[in-house]
């Protein structure tokens, strides 16, 4: 178990330290000239004087690797660099854009975890029903469908048509929930689908007779008996989720102009800003490989197979 | 005004029934006309070869099937006078569990995986004798020290994984009388396990038996649990009863060539180490066809022309016991 711990916890380290060359070859591995890209965004005139001297600045003509570990060294001291668009620092600009992002995720997921549980849980209940075949339906319809279509639609239903919710900005609770519902639910119709069919799985297996043959219920079987099966194969599919939705604030966040990292990582690839790039790269992936760490061992920790391996 | 005494109703009386099984391509009838029936404290043992139906027969009345298999039931099962064919889901609920306790065939997957074994056992008890948990908790253990799990307190914090075939078994037996049912039907509950573990079992439900006086349905291939065991037997062939009868009367004095076939080729330790061992030949038939005459008449030594024209019925074996009965016209009328 230990050793187990263990051995995620060196893969992850692993995998942040690729993901941090990665990141950072982004301006290594950039097409053209990335000195001469920098000093015309800089404005003024670009000559090759000033083109040396940006070169020098941000130590392009050094070996790669030197480059790597000096950009590694600032980064592990918490200096991102600056943005090549606004000269403002980049840890600060991101450290003032987390809080739409981190509502958003939140509040994401949680839409994810509500409405994959109840129309899941409701799905097994009554197999085959009405409310069953409605869920299906929807489940498809929604995956199938583009998550800025979804959010458009939102917006045109619940902004203009009803005018109940407001459309634009962070600006509150009630402006929370149009992006919150159009980032939760196409993983969360997914999530409804897993619970059902893992809890249909479930109940087909021997124990359920047993279960039956005390005198149990089906409702009560599904929550003792099915539902602690299908916990693993629920987190490990709701950390992927997180993954999912972080990235969704990418199109969600401009869609409803939020000033989230989403949005600040659209800007910067539209206005080339590698800093940014770079580090809202270097962020989402570390983000990424922690959440799934985290899951993995929650997910061991929840599994009596795995927490405590048979003694010999 | 007269009061008449009505005598209690058997735990269990099975009269004509038969289960079809659905599936897509094939319709199959794993249990076709059955009778018998089982007196307060006895215990039937039901043997036969797999696939002779024995399962399904106890299984399906209680609607105890693996899910997705479509059964029809014809007939009746009457548990203490009351049909269970006739029952509504709710009113089986009532019946299973405190009514009828089941000990399932394989104790490893009868067991949910990731619960305790204690919590598993408990919620049943709960359930069934109205107890608190506490209470529970403590009969929980006290019925696994009665089954023979030493350190029982232990053991309820254990995983299912973590125990041994027989520990598992001992805790499927302990979960099946946990709600202390008047009828216990018992699937094959000594399969799974090493001949010491299987005789300790076998004590164990007879010791059970007799201080709990339930009726016990066991289902087994193995004569031995049914000499150790059983008041009476049923034997099953392609989900028809061929014979049936008191232990003694079967083991001893088998009328149906079915029975005899199968008492034959149990290998035994006390003939000469070089006799032949002799099996039943042929192969049980199909039960997707329809049978008209005796079941057997294919792999059977004594048949005759007319044992393939129409089913034969169970009849009374001449010079034995007046509830041995024989489903062989031919053996019964030589005997006469």
């Amino acid at each position: 178990m230990l050793r187990t711990i263990l051995h995620r916890a060196v893969s992850a380290a692993i995998l942040i330290v690729i993901a941090s060359v990665f990141s950072f070859m982004i301006i290594a591995a950039f097409p053209g000239n990335v000195a001469a890209l920098i000093a015309e965004m800089r404005g003024g005139f670009v000559s090759h004087e000033v083109v040396a001297a940006v070169a020098e600045e941000y130590r392009l003509n050094d070996p790669l690797v030197l480059r790597y570990f000096h950009w590694l060294g600032e980064v592990l001291q918490g200096n991102l660099g600056s943005s090549l668009r606004t000269g403002e620092s980049v840890a600060a600009a991101m450290a003032q854009r987390l809080e739409p992002t981190i509502v958003l995720v939140l509040g994401g997921s949680l839409v994810t975890l509500v409405m994959g549980v109840s129309l899941g849980f409701a799905g097994a209940m009554w197999p085959n029903g009405v409310i069953d075949q409605i869920i299906r339906a929807f489940a498809v319809f929604n995956v199938s469908l583009p998550k800025f279509f979804l959010a458009a639609m939102l917006i045109y239903i619940f902004g203009v048509q009803l005018q109940m919710l407001p459309t634009f900005g962070f600006r509150g609770p009630l402006s929370w929930i149009l992006p919150c519902i159009a980032v939760g639910a196409v993983p969360g119709a997914l999530l409804s689908r897993l619970i059902r069919v893992g809890l249909e799985e479930a109940m087909s297996k021997p124990y359920v007779i047993t279960a039956k043959s005390k005198g149990f219920g089906r409702r009560r079987i599904l929550f003792r008996d099915a539902l602690p099966n299908i916990v693993p194969v629920f987190l490990t599919t709701f950390g992927m989720n997180i993954a999912f939705v972080t990235q969704s604030s990418l199109i969600i966040e401009p869609i409803f102009s939020w000033n989230g990292i989403g949005a600040y990582f659209v800007e910067a690839a539209r206005f080339r800003d590698l800093p940014v790039l770079q580090s809202c790269l270097l962020m989402f992936s570390i983000l990424f490989i922690l959440v799934n760490l985290m899951v993995d061992l929650i997910v061991m920790m929840a599994d009596p197979l795995q927490r405590r391996a048979k003694r010999a | 005004m007269i009061r008449t005494t009505h005598p209690a109703p058997p735990p269990l009386e099975v009269d004509g029934f038969s289960v079809t099984l659905h599936t897509p391509n094939v319709s199959v009838r794993p249990v076709d006309r059955v009778t018998y029936s089982v007196e307060a404290g006895e215990v039937l043992a039901v043997v036969g070869e797999s696939g002779s139906g024995k399962t399904i027969l106890n299984m399906a009345p209680l609607d105890l099937l693996p899910v997705g298999v479509d059964a029809d039931m014809a007939g009746s099962v009457r548990f203490e006078g009351r049909d269970l064919l006739k029952m509504t889901a709710s009113e089986l609920e009532a019946v299973r569990g405190s009514g009828i306790g089941v000990v399932f065939q394989d104790p490893l997957s009868a067991l949910n995986p990731v619960r305790k074994v204690g919590r598993q056992l408990t919620e049943g008890i709960e359930r069934n004798l109205r107890l608190t948990p506490a209470q529970s908790e403590s009969r929980a253990a006290e019925l696994l020290a009665l089954v023979g799990l030493p350190d029982p307190k232990s053991r309820m914090q254990q995983y299912p994984h973590e125990l041994s075939g027989g520990q598992r078994q001992r805790v499927g037996i302990a979960m099946g009388i946990s709600g202390e049912p008047r009828l216990l039907i018992a699937d094959e509950p000594t399969t799974a396990l090493d001949v010491t573990v299987q005789a300790q079992i076998v004590e164990l439900l007879k010791d059970l038996q007799k201080r709990m006086g339930m009726a016990i349905v066991i289902i087994t291939h193995d004569f031995g649990v049914v000499s150790g065991l059983a008041d009476k037997v049923a034997v099953m062939y392609a989900g028809r009863l061929s014979e049936l009868g008191s232990v003694r009367d079967v083991l001893v004095g088998p009328a149906h060539p079915y029975t005899r076939g199968l008492l034959q080729s149990v290998p035994s330790l006390t003939v000469p180490m070089d006799t032949k061992f002799v099996g039943l030949p042929g192969q049980p038939p199909n039960l997707a066809h329809r049978i008209d005459g005796c079941a057997f008449a294919p792999r059977c030594a004594e048949v005759r022309a007319d044992c393939r024209g129409h089913r034969p019925g169970l009849l009374s074996v001449p010079r034995s016991s007046p509830g041995h009965l024989a489903a062989c016209p031919v053996v019964v009328n030589q005997n006469i």
